[in-house]
């Protein structure tokens, strides 16, 4: 065991950090601070920037022309990213990317990688569905073979950015045979293909990210399935597993907190009781500790090697994950006091830039405390994962 | 003590529930101001008709003079049904300010026009927007050539977009507070709608060198009337808090039982057993922590009653969250959904705990009246 940060990694952190500090421009700065909704022009932007660099798919080796980072530096360079106020990763760079130099084929690999980074294509996850939500794996949107292409009918939902894409990756059932994983297909999608509908759904705080996706007889040919019919779920267990720093939230966390103790100093100018403020800080301390063991969690996992009895689960790093950004959106939520009564859903996402009747940073507190109700359920409910904690781990314990 | 509804009880409940199932739409979101007052005079109109208006108005006044523990159902069945009408400030706030006032001819026209539905008045106190603490007070009245004159600003006055009159707290010319009557189309007077997290209709009021009368309290009443009318509004506004509760449990108890994973309804895991106990265990806490409440309004111990309503508010405001945030996680997805009527339960649940005070201000007043 070695517990310090190499030398290479505490450089790469100092030059890396003054560097994206540089680049954010200063009105998606703003927006970010301020926990505003983004709009697509924003990510678009902050990508391109990126691009320039060679970073705009950190995730990526260097033999498909990404930087070829390792696990910890990834995670030097997200963290640089939220601190400087940089727009988060769009994650789909990270996810299809990877599945495809793994799975894809040379074509594959050859038509889709190239536009992917640079985000000239937009691609959203196909995975729920309105029955198979917890359950993914009874999903029953249908591809039936006709020849040289796949008739594809069904329904997905909670399609992030739907609206934004023009590709799709997704899975759908191709048999009723065997044990209901082993039915499944990784399938390839182009948005503007004649039978696929985009529904928004707006959220709880009024914002429009998710979309339903209604595919009615969509000719899809056979060359846009991943590995092989019917092995789906390996290629989806993969993905899973590429995007867990990710939603381990650590970046998301990192920033509410930097919100959280600005708007205290705040609570502080404005004459707000100390009796009051004092609950407050407690529960920031609280969260600050609890952070700080969180980002250890992450570097546990990032550096686990495949014989690490130790190493903690990605189900753990969830778990971690969601319980402090669900804390952080409730201490926004209350420090913001009765000034969040003025938060109008209706609101969220706009396109104008017209200022809240309690300013912008006032409006993130309910803004965000609505939006991170998501927390416990994406990317695998907080039951879920705690099913799985159970599963993988009583064994192990029950023998040591 | 008995906990059952009289028949008369029954009898109002079934009003409001009337009532409530057909005062149709709510205007749309984006709709201007003028357009909601129409439609808030409207329906407060039709209330007024069937007597709920003047509920807690002495029947001297033209009221119906019943207590709190009949407004409190009145309240709760508003709440079920996410009625969203200004009677907690209209019928309840309002009407508990003015049966105290001095001027007993003034007082006695103004409830009478309450009861009526020809007015709907509302109480702007609140300055502070990042906590709760009405006597914190800059707005100020002057003498001006014999006459007085108010001015200063009022932040998220609850149904402040649609009131006809506001009841505005205001340091007198000796700096002692009180409250004066002033119409909400005075010149000097400025009201900005802030469409609320719920959808409730606040605003913003400006009170420029407004004229007024005299103030409505005793010389040294101090806050107390205030206080007083808030305290009994808080009340109202936990009822209420215990219909969303109710609704969300009632949406929660349907989706567990009917929504199929791993090929089985949900409401068979456990887990999801345990949380939804969870949901109820705090509906019925705040339930009785209400009714406690209720029951201190009539007292004439203001520091009990104070204590009581600040027991009952802070834990509704906690278990509000419980109880929401559970509803939410139980149901998945769809719980995050504008669409699905669970998410304008969350969101008047929220709104109702940032009035008048939240979990923090109420424990803190608790607080520093039981060391006292």
């Amino acid at each position: 065991m070695n517990l310090s940060l190499s030398p290479a990694d505490v450089a790469f952190r100092e030059s890396i950090r003054t560097e994206i500090a540089a680049l954010v421009p200063a009105d998606i700065k703003a927006r970010v601070d301020n926990l505003q909704h983004l709009r697509k022009e924003d990510f678009l932007r902050w990508q391109a920037i990126l691009d320039e660099r060679g970073w705009a798919a950190p995730a990526w080796p260097a033999e498909y022309g990404g930087p070829g980072w390792s696990p910890m530096q990834r995670v030097i360079f997200e963290e640089a990213c939220f601190l400087a106020g940089a727009p988060r990763q769009i994650p789909h760079v990270n996810m299809i990317g990877p599945v495809l130099q793994t799975f894809g084929t040379p074509e594959q690999k050859r038509r889709y990688l190239p536009d992917i980074p640079t985000l000239r294509d937009w691609w959203c996850q196909g995975y729920s569905e309105p029955s198979s939500g917890s359950d993914l794996a009874s999903l029953r949107t249908r591809a039936v073979r006709q020849g040289d292409h796949y008739v594809v009918n069904g329904q997905k939902i909670w399609t992030t950015w739907a609206h934004w894409a023009n590709y799709m990756f997704c899975l759908v059932r191709t048999s009723d045979q065997g044990r209901p994983q082993e039915g499944i297909t990784f399938l390839l999608m182009e948005m503007d293909t004649p039978g696929i509908t985009v529904r928004p759904i707006h959220s709880l705080d009024g914002a429009h990210d998710v979309n339903e996706v209604f595919l009615e007889d969509v000719v899809v040919p056979v060359e846009n399935v991943v590995l092989a019919e019917n092995q789906g779920w390996t290629v989806a267990k993969f993905l899973l597993n590429a995007e867990r720093t990710e939603i381990a939230g650590l970046g998301q966390a990192k920033r509410l907190l930097q919100f959280a103790t600005r708007l205290a100093e705040r609570l502080a100018a404005e004459g707000v009781a100390a009796s009051r403020r004092n609950v407050f800080e407690n529960t920031l301390t609280r969260i600050r500790i609890d952070l700080k063991a969180h980002e250890w969690t992450l570097m546990r996992v990032i550096a686990a090697t495949e014989n690490d009895p130790r190493a903690p689960s990605a189900s753990v790093l969830k778990l971690c994950g969601t319980d402090l950004l669900e804390r952080l959106s409730t201490l926004l939520m209350d420090m913001g006091g009765p000034a969040g009564l003025a938060y109008d859903p209706s609101s969220r996402g706009g396109e104008t830039d017209e200022t809240p009747p309690y300013g912008h940073v006032l409006n993130g507190t309910a803004a965000t405390y609505l939006e991170f109700r998501k927390s416990g359920l994406v990317g695998g409910t907080t039951e879920i994962q705690k099913n799985l904690i159970y599963r993988e781990t009583v064994g192990q314990w029950g023998t040591r | 003590m008995n906990f059952d509804l009289t028949d008369d009880q029954r009898a109002l409940v079934d009003t409001v529930e009337k009532f409530a199932a057909n005062n149709g739409p709510k205007p749309a979101a984006g709709a201007s101001a003028e357009v909601w007052v129409a439609a808030t005079t409207a329906r407060w109109q039709q209330m007024a008709d069937l007597g709920l208006a003047g509920i807690v108005i002495a029947e001297e006044d033209g009221g119906f003079g019943m207590g709190m523990a009949d407004a409190i159902l009145v309240c709760e069945a508003l709440g079920r049904s996410l009625a969203q009408e200004p009677f907690v400030t209209g019928a309840i706030v309002a009407p508990k300010l003015l049966e105290t006032a001095t001027d007993r001819a003034m007082r006695s026209a103004q409830l009478r026009a309450i009861g009526e539905g020809s007015t709907r008045i509302t109480i702007a106190s609140d300055e502070a927007i990042l906590d709760f603490d009405p006597a914190r007070i800059s707005t100020r009245v002057e003498e001006r050539q014999g006459g007085r004159c108010l001015t200063g600003v009022k932040n998220l006055v609850i149904d402040g977009a649609t009131a006809t009159h506001f009841v505005v707290t205001a340091l007198d010319p000796e700096h002692k507070a009180n409250a004066y009557l002033v119409a909400a189309g005075q010149p000097g007077v400025t009201v900005t709608s802030i469409r609320g997290l719920g959808g409730g209709q606040f605003a913003r009021v400006t009170f420029d060198g407004v004229e007024v009368d005299a103030p409505l309290f005793d010389d040294g009443a101090g806050l107390e009337p205030i206080t007083r009318a808030i305290d009994h509004g808080t009340v109202a506004l936990c009822a209420e808090a215990l219909g969303l509760m109710t609704r969300m449990l009632s949406l929660t108890a349907n989706y567990l039982q009917t929504r199929q994973q791993f090929g089985k309804a949900i409401g068979t895991f456990q887990a999801l057993q345990h949380r939804f106990a969870d949901m109820v265990v705090a509906a019925e806490q705040s339930r009785s922590a209400t009714y406690m409440a209720a029951a201190a309004l009539a007292g004439d111990d203001a520091i009990s009653r104070q204590q009581e309503v600040s027991a009952a508010k802070s834990m509704v405001c906690r278990h509000g969250r419980a109880v929401l945030e559970a509803a939410i996680q139980l149901h998945g997805g769809i719980g995050i959904t504008d669409e699905y009527e669970l998410s304008r339960y969350v969101r008047r649940m929220l709104e109702i705990e940032k009035t008048w005070g939240d979990a923090f201000d109420h424990e803190a007043r608790f607080g520093e009246l039981t060391e006292a």
